[in-house]
Order: C-alpha cells, then structure tokens, then sequence
C-alpha cells in the first residue's frame, strides 16, 4: 500500500491536473473508475505532466484521503471507545463500591433488625403478660366498685331500717303512754292504734330481715 | 500544491466525524448513569403511636366511655332506687328524670368506686333527662355529644349498671324513631334492640366513634330499650329555661 503513495516531492503531485481534482467531473470520473487503486494509479505516476492520463491522478490523492479519514475514524472511534470504556468502568467501579457498601448496611440493618425483632418479641410477651393482669385488674376494680355501691346501698338501707325501728320504739312509748292513761281513751282507738303501730314495726322488721338475708 | 488534497477531505472527515459524536451523543442516552448517593437514613416513618390508634392505652384497661359512666343511687323517703348517668363536664352528668324523682338526697359512684354527693337536680317535663350537678369532681372523662341522631340499622354501645350491679357494656341496633310508649315525651324517641335492665336507665348510647348519640330511658316486655335521642338532649342544654330544679325532701 506504501508504494500507491505519492511522495511529497514527487513531479506527479505537482501535476497541473491536480487543480482540477475537485472538479465534479474528475470526481464523477474517480467515482466510476473501479480501477482507481490498481493499474490506474501506476500509470498516473509515470505519466508525463499536462498529458490527458494525467487526469487519473485524483485516485491517488482519494486513496491517501480515504487513508486519512480511515485513520481519522479509527482513532476517533478509538478515542471514543476509550472515553466509553473508562466512564463505564467508573460508573461500574461506583456501583461496585456502593453495592459493597449497601451489603455492609444491609447486612447491620439486618443483624439490628433481627435484635430488634427478639426484644419486640420479648415486649409483646410482656404485654401480654401486662394486659392480662391489667383484665383482671379492671375486674377487681369494677368488682369492688360495685360491692362498694352495694355496701352503699346496704348502709342506706339499714339507715332507713334505722330510722324505721326508731319510729316503732316511738310509735310503741306513744301506746304505752296511751295505755298507761287508758281511761282517757275508747278501747276501739286505742286497738286502732296498737293495730297501726303493730303493722308499721312488722314492715320495718321485714324490711330488716330482707337486709340481712340478702 | 498539496493543500489541494485537504481541501476535499476534511469536509468528509468533518462528517465523519460529526456522525461519530452524534452517534456517541446519542448513545449516551443509553449509557448507565453513576448511582445515586446511598440513603444514609433508614429508618421507616412512624406509622402512628399506639395510644393514638382507636381504643388506645387506657390508664387503667376502661375506656373513655366506661370512665364516663356513674352509678346513680337515689336516696328517697322511704326507698332507695338506681339508675345510671354519664358525666358531662366535672361537676355536671345526665340521667333520667324517673331516676332522682322523689330524691331526698343523690348520690353518684363512679367506675372506680368513689361516691360523689349531688348538690342539685334539674329536670324537664319535654323528656325523660335530668341534669344532676355534683359538689366533687366526678372524673376525666366526659361525653363528646354527637350533632345528629342515629339512624335505623346504626349499631350502639350501652354502657351502665342494669340492676344497680356491675358497670355492664351491651350493644344493639337502632331500629327507628318512634312515639314515646310512656306518653311522656314531647318529641319521637328511638327504639333498639340493645337490652338492658331495671337500672340501665340513664345510661348513655354510643355510635360507633364513641359519641353520644342518646340516653336509655325505658324498655319494654319484647325486649326493646327506648332511648332520647341527642337532638332531644342537645336542644335542651341550649335552653337551661326548659330545665326546673328537682323538688327534694319529704313532704309527708
């Protein structure tokens, strides 16, 4: 290939004709000459300046440019792969570094999560535990409010039995008062109110007898 | 000479070179970002604390509705009787006016066994209600009364002491508005399947938000309660001048 390359100095380049070289028609006649690379070329290099042959020389200079934009693309596309390969293998070198990373934090997460689930576990059972104890707390507190409300009730009840028999013993002096002066008195009011006042104790001690037995 | 052959090619290789940085710049697009700095906070959001959550930590395992609700002991002439009630503020609860009827003298026993004194007794002859105030606190609960009345099919919470016994807890149904079946009432009531006892009235209905909705007040042999709807309670806390002071003493 080195020797289809015209040297710097040679006549050829310097050929008259290579003013027209990017005259379409030298280009349309480079273009559908296959041949440009092969015995066209030699010729070209031999052939006398100012000659019709000479009009074969583009080829030459196609070659050298074709060469040139080759080797231009080649390093471009080496340049750019080269910058492709290095920013991936910077991203991947982060990714691997943060991956390293998120495993270590994972893998202490997990390790916390794991202490933490065992004292969750731990606190549940106690809650449970607590909440239990707590049930049979409200009972006790519910079942002694309400013995103390019956207590209450009781109380006032045995005050109202209280006052009743209180009442009686009254009721009962007043009948004896009246009986110590009965001639004041008619029999039939007097019974009346032995009635009244016999009636009235036996409802207090009913009243009583029911308090007790309940 | 020899600059006649740069001429044509650089053009060429321009382009070259053009389509190989479009193509690049392009490709880029697809090309794998750097990652993201890594989060160094992983530590979920808090959903909700556990006191916040509906039926919360209670002090002391009641809730707020069994807190509320007292025991309404009615000393009379010459009898004694028991209802519920539910408090309203510290010093004020709400029961039925056939519950202090006749009193001598009130007293109130909360959920935990105090026993407050009542200083006086109102009542109003538009319902069955009675707004009894007490000389001591009565607790740290008190009811968050509901706007509307329950509707039928809405379910409620009873909370009281039917038979003057233990602080119960029923539910039931509301099954409509009716006439009051006592003739008493001014406006309708409301029936419900909730049962409830000798004792149960004055307790307060709930809806299911743990709001007052309506204060039992009767029942009937088919196992029907009656209930004052809230509207009937909340129209008479706006007009005091429908409430009278509850007579007390022995007249005979």
């Amino acid at each position: 290939m080195s020797t289809d390359l015209p040297d710097a100095g040679s006549p050829d380049v310097a050929s008259p004709h290579d003013a027209g070289v990017g005259e379409p028609e030298v280009g349309e006649a480079v273009v559908g000459d296959a041949g440009v690379g092969d015995a066209g070329v030699g010729d070209a290099g031999v052939g006398d300046a100012g000659e019709p042959e000479a009009a074969l020389t583009p080829p030459k200079s196609r070659g050298r440019r074709g060469l040139v934009i080759a080797l231009v693309f080649a390093l471009v596309a080496v340049l750019g792969l080269g910058a492709l390969s290095a920013y991936l293998w910077s991203v991947h070198s982060q990714y691997v570094a943060q991956n390293e990373e998120l495993r270590e934090t994972a893998q202490d997460l997990g390790d916390q999560v794991g202490t933490e689930r065992a004292k969750i576990d731990e606190i549940q059972a106690h809650l449970d535990a607590t909440n239990l104890q707590l049930g049979k707390a409200k009972d006790t507190i519910n079942g002694l409010a309400n013995s103390e409300a019956q207590a209450g009730d009781d109380r006032q009840a045995l005050i109202d039995v209280a006052d009743g028999l209180q009442e009686c013993a009254k009721a009962r002096q007043e009948l004896i008062n009246y009986l110590k002066q009965s001639y004041k008195w008619t029999t039939s009011s007097l019974r009346a109110i032995e009635a009244s006042t016999t009636k009235y104790c036996n409802e207090v001690a009913k009243n009583f007898k029911e308090i007790v037995d309940d | 000479m020899r600059t006649a052959t740069p001429t044509g090619s650089w053009p060429a290789v321009a382009g070259v070179i053009s389509v190989i940085a479009a193509t690049v710049l392009a490709g880029c697009g697809i090309l794998p970002s750097a990652p993201s700095p890594a989060p160094t906070n992983f530590v979920p959001t808090a959903s909700a604390s556990p006191g916040e959550l509906a039926g919360g930590l209670s002090p002391d395992g009641f809730n707020a509705a069994q807190r509320m609700t007292v025991r309404v002991r009615n000393i009379g002439c010459g009898f004694l009787a028991t209802g519920s009630g539910f408090a309203l503020n510290e010093h004020t609860l709400v029961t039925n006016r056939h519950v202090v009827e006749n009193a001598k003298h009130i007293e109130v026993s909360t959920y935990d066994g105090r026993v407050v004194q009542a200083t006086a007794a109102s009542t109003t002859t538009v319902a069955d209600i009675a707004i009894v105030t007490t000389k001591e606190p009565l607790g740290t609960s008190y009811a968050e009364r509901a706007d509307e009345d329950p509707i039928e099919g809405d379910v409620i919470t009873v909370v009281g002491y039917p038979n003057g016994g233990r602080l119960t807890t029923t539910s039931g149904v509301v099954l409509g508005e009716t006439t009051d079946p006592l003739g008493g009432a001014v406006g309708p009531v409301l029936a419900s399947t909730a049962q409830i006892e000798p004792g149960s009235s004055g307790s307060a209905v709930f809806n299911a938000s743990g709001q007052v909705v309506g204060v039992v007040y009767a029942m009937n042999q088919s196992e029907q309660s009656f209930i004052v709807p809230i509207s009937t309670l909340n129209n008479l806390l706006k007009e005091p001048a429908l409430l009278v002071p509850n007579s007390e003493g022995c007249n005979s």
